[in-house]
Parts: structure tokens; sequence; C-alpha cells
């Protein structure tokens, strides 16, 4: 089963350590995945703001390429371009009349209803647990972590319908399977401030602080995220979110893929580590032992396009 | 019996609260304002008017008020309020119409960065099919006057190679293009 995979553009620019372990981690694990071929943005908050239309027909004009090349199950790693592709077809869903008018804008039929899937939602089948379990050749039972799961894997419920809405437990069961140790916690899925990194800087400091506060409280050594958005804000502004509440939280933001890639044995040139603001070398001061094996380079990913 | 304003007052009620459900596809006329929105809304405190308000205001056909909010430009999108809402609304969905309706309608905008975020966002994909990072930022920072805000924090990103210099680009722009002129034309 070959699935179809959507990076979208945080994926191959700023957050490009999340695909390239991601991918590395798909390898490890014989998850076979093709890019969607010539995919486009997926519009993001910006396209549905502007004009309906544009909303829906920007995300589907990439489901459209995705059905051309005969896939029904397409991965999409960024939680914001997975709403908005799930939102997509679930307001042609609830308006059918709608259908005809975005099929004769995107120039071709929509035919076929496509699954379109977080990574987590894929890997937490009841399929992986033996699988990842048995992937495993370095033992991260030492470190203690807070799964992070921000806004949209699960929100809204009647268009994601993925785990619980606001206590999901799928990303600690597989993190537990790879044998790290995850910690319960009341921030889950609270609102790290999204988009407004840029815009609002002091939104997120504010809101990313009580999440960072949460964590720390529970005893977490890091904080492990799903979502490019989530881990840009973390980890960007934690030092200045430090600076302004005057506390010290040392908290490195990892993708799943990450510690998950780590955990299977992939070496760290594969996982991007460096790419980092927050500097993840405390927690990982440990030497892992790694397998020798050819991953797929930050470098050579960008190429491959 | 009714006297004539009052009968234009209604009429003019009913057809914002009409366009605004049309448009986003939800009854906003169920919301009995339980406040569940904006008690857990992690936004409110820097909105003018709590996201229940903007509700009540649309049923009360207050459509200056709610198009010039600050409110419908700082909702996150983050859906709190959609999983929480007794009615099943998804009130981020009312807030990407009440956007839409506002910059067809070329309101005064408070929060005029956010919708300059949102153009230079999509012009970027118009152009490349893909958003560039760095030409996207340098051009909001540039049009929203703020282009020493974030510098250090730039350098950081650049220093670590992610802010990718070389903008990535699909092949077929042409087709994206037609693509937005298509939309932009049936969205008159």
């Amino acid at each position: 089963m070959k699935y179809a995979y959507y990076p979208g553009c945080a994926l191959e620019g700023m957050n490009i350590e999340y695909n390239v372990s991601l991918r590395n981690l798909f390898d490890r694990l014989e998850i076979e995945v093709e890019e969607i071929p010539g995919w486009i943005c997926c519009g993001t908050l910006a396209a549905p703001s502007t004009s309906r239309l544009l909303g829906l027909s920007v995300p589907l004009w990439n489901v459209a390429k995705a059905l051309e090349a005969r896939h029904d199950q397409i991965i999409a790693p960024c939680s914001a371009c997975l709403y908005h592709f799930k939102s997509a077809l679930h307001e042609l869903e609830e308006e059918p009349s709608l259908v005809s008018e975005i099929e004769e804008i995107l120039g071709v039929p929509l035919d076929g209803k496509p699954k379109i899937m977080h990574p987590i939602e894929l890997l937490s089948g009841e399929e992986f647990e033996t699988i990842i379990k048995e992937a495993v050749v370095n033992d991260l039972s030492g470190l203690k972590v807070v799964c992070y799961y921000g806004c949209l894997i699960t929100r809204p419920p009647k268009v994601m319908q993925f785990d619980v809405a606001e206590y999901p437990q799928s990303m600690d069961r597989i993190l537990r399977w790879a044998g790290i140790q995850t910690l319960d916690w009341a921030c889950k899925t609270e609102c790290c401030g999204a988009n407004f990194n840029l815009l609002e800087p002091e939104i997120v400091i504010d809101l990313s602080n009580r999440i960072f506060a949460e964590a720390k409280a529970v005893g977490a050594e890091a904080i492990v995220v799903a979502c490019p958005m989530c881990h840009g804000n973390l980890d960007t502004r934690e030092s200045e979110i430090e600076a302004k509440f005057n506390v010290q939280y040392d908290l490195p933001i990892f993708y799943f893929s990450q510690l998950m890639g780590l955990a299977v044995g992939i070496p760290e040139a594969g996982l991007g580590f460096w790419k980092h603001v927050v500097d993840p070398g405390k927690v990982l001061s440990a030497k892992w032992e790694v397998e020798d094996s050819t991953p797929v380079t930050l470098k050579e990913l960008s190429r491959e396009r | 019996m009714k006297d004539r304003q009052s009968d234009s007052v209604s009429l003019d009620r009913s057809s914002f609260l009409n366009l605004v459900t049309g448009m986003a596809g939800e009854d906003i006329q169920k919301c009995y304002q339980c406040i569940k929105c904006a008690a857990g809304c992690p936004i409110a405190e820097a909105m003018d008017y709590l996201p229940n308000q903007i509700i009540r205001m649309i049923q009360l056909g207050l459509k200056e008020d709610v198009l010039t909010s600050s409110t419908i430009w700082l909702c996150a999108s983050c859906e709190t309020c959609a999983v929480r809402c007794p009615m099943q609304l998804d009130l981020a969905r009312v807030m990407d119409s009440l956007r839409e309706i506002a910059i067809k309608e070329d309101v005064s905008v408070p929060e005029k960065n956010i919708a300059i975020f949102h153009r230079e966002f999509l012009s970027s994909v118009r152009n490349r099919g893909r958003v560039h990072e760095f030409s996207q930022l340098v051009g909001y920072k540039m049009k929203a006057k703020e282009l020493f805000s974030d510098i250090g924090l730039g350098m950081r990103l650049l220093a670590k190679g992610r802010l990718a210099l070389k903008p990535s680009r699909v092949d077929r722009v042409d087709q994206v293009q037609a693509l937005f002129e298509v939309t932009e034309v049936r969205s008159d």
C-alpha cells in the first residue's frame, strides 16, 4: 500500500527537519509514500478569509491531483494543511451542490472520497504496535516528555473525526510503543497562538508560556509536537518567554518523528536536531547507539525535488 | 401595526444574518448565549467583542460593528469553541465569512497587519504555487512597516538555514494563476 504524501510549504522550508525525520521514520517502518505531483499550498487561513470558493478550491486542487495519481489515502503532517483538506471535503459533503462548481473551477472531476490522515493517525493504528516495538534499537526510557497535540489534529470533531477532541491519546500511545515515557498534563490541546507568531507575538508569548509552565510543572524534560506551527511558536519564542516571565524552562521541542526516529536507530543526521533554536543537546547528551545506515539528509531531500 | 422604520430595521437585520448564515453554512440563529465559546477562547482577552457577542450582533443585524471589530481578525481558528458549543456551531467558519465580507466591502480593518499578511501570503501562492517564507516575510514586514522587528530571530533562523533563500515553484504556475482568476470572478 502506497500513501500519497502532502508535505506542505512549511515542511519544505522552515520545518524541513520534520519532513526529513518523518520520511526517514516511514522508510524504517517500511511505509511507502509518494509526494503528490505538483502540489500547491493549502491556502491556510488566508484563502478562506478571502473567499469561500478560493478556500475550497486551493486545498481540493491537491486532493484532485492525488486522485488523478490513483491515491485514496493522503498523509498530511502539518495540522493546518490537514484541517483545510478535511474541512473542504466536509463542506462539500454538507453542501453537495458545491461539488459541480468546484469541479468546474478545477477543471477535473473529484471522483472518490479520499481519506486524509495525520501521520499520527496512521501510526497509532493497532497494526503498528508490533512493528514499532520491534523496530526500537535505542533505549529512550530515561526521557520524560509531554505530548502537545495543538488545536487542529482533533478539532473540530465533526470535521476531523479522530481521537478525543480535548484529551487525545494517540501520540502518547505511539511514543510509548517506541519506549518513550509520556506524562499526563493539562495542556495537550491548548492553543499556542497558531499563525500569530509574526503578527501578534505577545499573544503567542502569553499562550505558549502557559504550555511551558504546565510542562515544567509535571516534570517534563521536553515537549513533543506534531505540527510545524506549534513547533515554530514554542521553539522560536522560548527565550523571549523566559525573559518576559523571568523563568528558566530549558525545554527542547521535538517532533514525534524525531524522537521515534532516534528510538528506531536513525542517525542524527537524518533527524535534523541542529535546526532547532532551543538546543536539545542537554537532553540528548547521552550517547545513543546508532545503526550504520544511509538516511536521507536535509540537503538530499531538498535536492530531490 | 409596525411602523415603516422598524420594518426596514428588521429587513436589514435578517439580510446580514442570512448572508452570513448562507456563506458560513452555520445556523447562527441557534445560539442562545451560553457563553462557553468566550469562556474557552484563548484569545478572548485581546478581542474587542467576545465571540458570543459577535454572534449576538449578527443576530441583531449590527453589520458595521461586526465587520469593523478586531475580533474577526484575532480569531486564531483554534476551534476550541466548535468543540464546546452545545449547538455545534463552528464559529471559526463564521469568522472566515465575516473576514471575506469585510474585505469585499472594503471596510476599515482595525487589524491591518493581519489583513496585509493574508494578502502577501496569497500573492506568494498565486505567483509560485507555494509559499516562499523568506520573500513573504520580507514582503509582509515592509508593507506593515515593521522591517526591524524580530530581526534577531530572523538572523538566527537564517544562520540555521531554516529560511530557504531560493524559492520553490511548481511547474504549472499558469494553472494556479488561472485557479485564482476563476475563483475571483465567481466570488464577485
